[in-house]
């Protein structure tokens, strides 16, 4: 009896498991227009092509506009608006959210759960250069929807296991192209570098060799014949004369990511942990 | 006694064989009846045999017309007091052995008055040391040629001392530098280099004791310091009969000729020591440097050298050991083939193991 309330629990829970994921993406409209930009018409054309990514990539894919950021950075605003009203897919509340504030003129691309790192810095920059030629234009929807096709060629690169990531070129596996035209590179074994580190290793060996074979040297100093104790030092005296300052412009920052690659990930307000990044437009 | 023509050899006063110096005993033995001596209680020995007249005991400038008047010059004959027969020798030997019976033999003209040394630090090392410590320095050398290690032919193993200028100076030092330190700082728009410039002064004094400088024209100066340092705590006040058995130069380059090279050493020794004062800076440039060295007379002293000579496809290859220590110095022939196999072997291993690296991280 008792083993049967225990299989009976676990069954439940399994069935818990398998129900949770989808009861927990409820209705959420995917593009929120709180700023008025766009029409009917073109909302409903963005919303269609949003719910599309989401279903074939399993993330939520957000379009925010608002008047104004009520004096919060766009990164809180963008992370609070994604966590407060429940967007992400699965677990791990996978998803981005575009935000677009009018009266700061800010965009900001929010990402959370593995779209973090579907979605680099470098991957964020890009995305919102996607859309920044619209944006500064006026044209909003245009920017939106440039915004949204260039997504495809990041979500389908971090899917095949090589999220495309331009800052960590140096690494030897990257991306070139855009969109649709994503080129892999894999860097062969440099032959050149390696005959030139074998002859460089090969000829301070031998050469260390070679000097050992002749030990008749002369001595460098005295030191040896310096009487213990009899070396007194009579002046040391250290003057400080002049100091001189030079600047140099650092050199300018103007995305989000951090050294070399990948995706610098921050915690929200809720305590989740959020990717991205933005600018002005 | 100061009969310029006199050979001295220690004899044996039992057997009245040549006596050699033993390294092992510090003493004066007999390689023929085994017996041991006393360096005093020989020399007193000789003292009271000495007091007969003997005309052994001096030289014969013999005139020959195949020598040239320099040859002359160079050379001298002495006689030797065992078999008689002539020994002919180069100016500077103080210590040889007789061509015909192989006895020891001293030239006390040539150690006394200007000549006389100082001080002498006996031979610790013997033949047998030499041979080993060669073969040692032989092993473990990858480009040293096989057929120079397999015949192994020491053409030569010599016992020399060698007559070294001892200098004790004091020196005096005073230098200017130039210094800077860097920091480094940045803002939100710009990097900052700030450079702080310093002048340093420095001055010291040290005190040397007998920094050695070889007395020989016939030696390699490199070669001497090559072998340094000698332990001075086994110096002995000098006695002909340390000399017995060897081979002895006496010095043919005045003490003045050193004393350049003393300094040298002198300011490399200085600096070395000042160097330890001079951290903390990023750059350090030495502005004006001032050197002082006040040396007394410097003392004249005969140091043990073990000279082993080998040939090796008809070229001359010389060692040099420290009869103290035992350090051995020289110059060995490099093979080039071998030099050629290690070093493509080498690189073509460094090559491939680059190679894998770049292709198992990337």
């Amino acid at each position: 009896m008792k083993r049967n309330i225990f299989s009976l629990l676990l069954c439940l829970l399994l069935l818990a498991a398998l129900v949770l994921p989808v009861s927990a993406a409820p209705d959420l409209p995917m593009v929120v227009d709180n700023a008025g930009l766009l029409s009917d018409a073109e909302r409903n054309a963005l919303k269609e092509k949003a719910q599309s990514l989401r279903t074939e990539y399993e993330m939520d894919v957000v379009i925010l506009t608002v008047d104004s950021l009520e004096g919060k950075t766009p990164q809180d605003y963008a992370d609070d608006y994604y966590d407060d009203n429940g967007y992400g897919y699965g677990e791990d509340y996978s998803g981005l959210l575009f935000l677009l504030a009018m009266e700061e003129r800010d965009w900001y691309i929010s990402t959370c759960g593995d779209t973090i790192y579907a979605i680099t810095d470098y991957g964020v920059q890009k995305l919102g250069e996607a859309a920044l030629s619209g944006l500064s234009a006026g044209a909003y929807y245009e920017a939106f929807d440039a915004y949204l096709n260039a997504l495809p060629s990041y979500l389908n690169a971090f899917q095949s296991g090589h999220p495309i990531d331009g800052y960590a070129d140096y690494s030897g596996d990257y991306y070139h192209g855009e969109r649709d035209t994503v080129v892999h590179y894999r860097r062969s074994p440099n032959l050149l570098i390696s005959i030139l580190i074998g002859l460089v290793a090969a000829g301070v060996t031998v050469g260390v060799m070679a000097v050992s074979m002749n030990s008749k040297r002369p001595q460098r100093s005295a030191s040896s014949y310096l009487k213990a104790g009899s070396f007194r030092l009579r002046t040391h005296q250290d003057l400080f004369l002049y100091s001189n300052v030079s600047k140099t412009r650092r050199q300018e920052n103007n995305g989000g990511h951090s050294g070399g690659g990948g995706s610098s990930v921050h915690h929200s307000s809720g305590g989740r942990s959020h990717g991205g990044g933005g600018g002005k437009f | 006694m100061d009969d310029p023509s006199r050979v001295l050899e220690y004899k044996c006063p039992c057997c009245n064989a040549g006596l050699v110096f033993g390294k092992n005993t510090q003493k004066l033995t007999c390689e023929y009846c085994g017996n041991t001596f006393d360096i005093d209680t020989v020399r007193a020995f000789q003292e009271s045999e000495n007091q007969k007249p003997s005309e052994e005991f001096h030289w014969e400038d013999v005139q020959r017309q195949e020598w040239t008047e320099e040859a002359q010059r160079a050379m001298r004959a002495f006689q030797c007091p065992s078999c008689g027969g002539e020994i002919l020798t180069e100016e500077t030997t103080a210590a040889t052995f007789c061509p015909y019976c192989d006895n020891p033999t001293i030239m006390p003209s040539r150690l006394s008055g200007g000549f006389r040394p100082d001080a002498v630090i006996p031979f610790q090392k013997d033949k047998e040391d030499a041979k080993a410590a060669f073969l040692r320095l032989c092993k473990g050398k990858p480009l040293l040629p096989k057929e120079f290690t397999k015949e192994q032919r020491l053409e030569r193993i010599t016992g020399l001392y060698v007559p070294f200028w001892l200098y004790d100076c004091g020196a005096d030092f005073d230098g200017s530098y130039k210094a800077t330190r860097i920091h480094h700082w940045s803002d939100s728009k710009y990097n900052y280099t700030k450079t702080d410039h310093f002048l340093l002064r420095r001055g010291a004094e040290a005190e040397f004791a007998g920094i050695p400088m070889d007395g020989s024209s016939k030696m390699d100066d490199t070669f001497m310091e090559s072998i340094e340092p000698y332990d001075y705590r086994q110096m002995k006040n000098f006695d002909m009969a340390y000399l017995s058995g060897y081979l002895a130069d006496k010095y043919d380059v005045p003490s003045e000729n050193g004393e350049d090279r003393i300094r040298q050493r002198v300011n490399t020794a200085i600096r070395d020591e000042l160097q330890s004062t001079l951290l903390g800076y990023a750059t350090v440039i030495p502005t004006t440097q001032r050197l002082r060295v006040n040396h007394s007379r410097a003392k004249y002293a005969l140091l043990p050298v073990w000279i082993l000579n080998t040939r090796y496809r008809g070229k001359l290859y010389t060692f040099a050991m420290n009869g103290q220590t035992g350090k051995l110095t020289g110059t060995f022939p490099i093979c080039p083939k071998r030099t050629a196999a290690w070093f493509c072997g080498i690189c073509a291993g460094v090559t491939l193991l680059a190679m894998l690296v770049q292709w198992l991280a990337f």
